[in-house]
């Protein structure tokens, strides 16, 4: 599935942080950046729900808020294998790593992401808190 | 301006709005096909389907709110209120007489008010309360007996409705104590249903006759004293104006929901008539008032399922679907003029058996009933429960 189109085709809206009156493209490897970081602040089901028939609609199994596991007693391992396989459900990611730390008594996380995509590996690093998650570094591997 | 007709005022699924909105789109250019996942623009799309099928819900509802045949549930209780001056009848709980005893090597015990629990074997509990003699904090002591208190259900409503000398768990611990008598003091009684308030609300015109009682007047006349709105439990009455037993009389035949009028509600609605009627000092009187004659539908047969679901579950989903159909059945049954008349369709009781869902779910299922004939049902006849011999069958699919 991944090859369908070329990911320099693919375009976004800007997603990170507070909304942008201007409302800016991304694109490319950017924007599956951007994907994978409203995949790891999305709690999993708030996207979705039943209509009067019984049928779910939206997305139920779209999002891992990463930001549940601090203060939590969740091993690190745990952790980055849950960022692994959400970002594994972008069709655009081929192969994920992640690498968790947990700092400052579990109030705040590292999370190194390393990503395979069509155009090759890269490597991601946010930092997340209760109340924000922020793209840090960005490095082609 | 484009008009909007009745008809156009139903419910949207997500789905369908969601489809709508993706049509739209690919109308000015933007196809929508490859989007996947997160994307912003497919998130806002999903967004909007969901807030138009959550509007399309608060419109419907607005259109059935405010109309005396459709509102349902808390709309009903509103519109009659504030169009008819109609309350909704509240549940009542029910209430037993009972006696305790302590075993002489046991107690004293002090029973405080509230403080003790009875429960039936299906489930409902009762507390005690003031009965008026006993003075509480009591003593019950030991080898000693205390009677006449007064427990009442904890959950108003006729569920709590069991025959006399069945309360006798007692659920609150206390060593050597027994119930040794349970009669029922009160029945209890469901909150008005909603047909019955419909029906009351349609009748009220008719009580502005100042001349003479018309049959919807009477109707509204005995549903108003003996339904729950009175304190009884009656949810049906109809009216036989066909002088029944002679020129210038007429009867009144009423029912609860599942079985015929009890005597106190039948008490109570023929005083309510008399205070209206001409003759009700005449022996017989102009207007009598009547239980209706019940008849019982009895089943015998064969339902054949598939699911996981246990056949107990099966019977309670089914015996509950069968109670709310006979709900429904007016008195003296369905007429089909010029087709039969005072019956119930078998066809109709094999569909509810059919249709029967478990937690929303439906279950496929075929009926087989012995002997399959439609009820007959005597003229203004009340349509009960009978035996259901039903037999669950769980097949693979």
């Amino acid at each position: 599935m991944a090859d369908l189109i070329d990911i320099s085709e693919t375009v976004g809206l800007w997603s990170l942080g507070d909304f942008k009156p201007d409302m800016p493209r991304v694109s490319g490897r950017e924007a599956l950046i951007h994907r994978l970081c409203v995949r790891l602040q999305t709690p999993r089901g708030r996207f979705s729900g039943v209509d009067s028939n019984g049928k779910v609609w939206g997305w139920p199994n779209f999002g891992t808020d990463i930001a549940q596991y601090l203060l939590s007693k969740t091993p690190p391992s745990a952790i980055a294998s849950a960022a692994e396989a959400e970002c594994l459900k972008d069709e655009q990611v081929e192969e994920a790593a992640a690498v968790a730390t947990l700092e400052d008594g579990g109030r705040r996380m590292h999370l190194e992401i390393a990503i395979l995509d069509a155009l090759g590996p890269f490597v991601f690093t946010l930092s997340i808190t209760q109340a924000k998650l922020t793209l840090i570094e960005l490095q082609a591997a | 301006m484009a008009s909007i007709n009745w008809a156009d005022i139903v419910e949207i699924l997500h789905d369908e709005a969601k489809q709508t909105c993706l049509d739209l789109l690919e109308s000015v250019g933007y196809t929508a096909t490859s989007w996947q996942e997160g994307e912003p623009a497919l998130a806002a799309t999903e967004l909007s389907a969901e807030i138009w099928a959550q509007l399309s819900k608060v419109a419907v509802y607005l259109k059935s709110a405010f109309l005396n045949k459709t509102a349902t549930g808390e709309a009903l209780t509103r519109l009659s209120d504030s169009h008819y001056d109609n309350r909704r009848g509240t549940s009542v709980a029910a209430q037993r007489r009972t006696s305790l005893a302590c075993a002489a090597g046991s107690g004293p015990h002090t029973i405080n008010l509230g403080a003790l629990v009875l429960a039936h074997p299906d489930g409902p509990t009762y507390r005690n309360i003031e009965d008026g003699v006993t003075v509480y904090p009591a003593t019950l002591p030991s080898g000693g007996s205390l009677s006449g208190l007064i427990f009442e259900a904890e959950v108003a409503g006729a569920e709590a409705n069991k025959s006399a000398g069945s309360v006798t768990i007692l659920q609150t611990t206390l060593a050597g104590v027994t119930v040794t008598s349970d009669a029922i003091e009160r029945y209890g009684t469901d909150e008005e249903p909603d047909p019955t308030l419909q029906t009351r609300n349609t009748t009220k015109w008719a009580l502005l006759t100042e001349f003479e009682l018309i049959d919807d007047a009477v109707r509204n006349i005995c549903l108003t004293a003996a339904g729950p709105a009175g304190g009884g439990a009656i949810t049906d009455a109809v009216v036989d104006s066909s002088n029944p037993r002679g020129a210038g009389t007429f009867d009144v035949y009423m029912a609860s929901a599942l079985a015929t009028a009890a005597a106190g509600d039948i008490t109570l609605a023929q005083a309510a008539i008399d205070a209206r009627v001409f003759g009700s000092g005449a022996t017989p009187k102009t207007c009598l008032v009547f239980g209706a004659p019940p008849v019982p539908l009895n089943l015998i047969g064969t339902v054949y399922y598939q699911g996981s679901y246990l056949e107990t579950e099966m019977e309670l989903a089914t015996q509950t679907a069968l109670e709310e159909f006979i709900q429904l059945i007016p008195l003296g049954g369905y007429n089909f003029y010029p087709g039969p008349s005072n019956v119930v369709p078998i066809n109709d009781v094999e569909s509810v058996i059919r249709d029967v869902q478990i937690g929303g779910q439906d279950v496929k299922k075929t009926v087989v009933l012995t002997a399959p004939a439609d009820l007959s049902v005597a003229a203004f006849g009340k349509v009960t429960p009978g035996t259901f011999t039903l037999t669950f069958v769980r097949v693979s699919g």
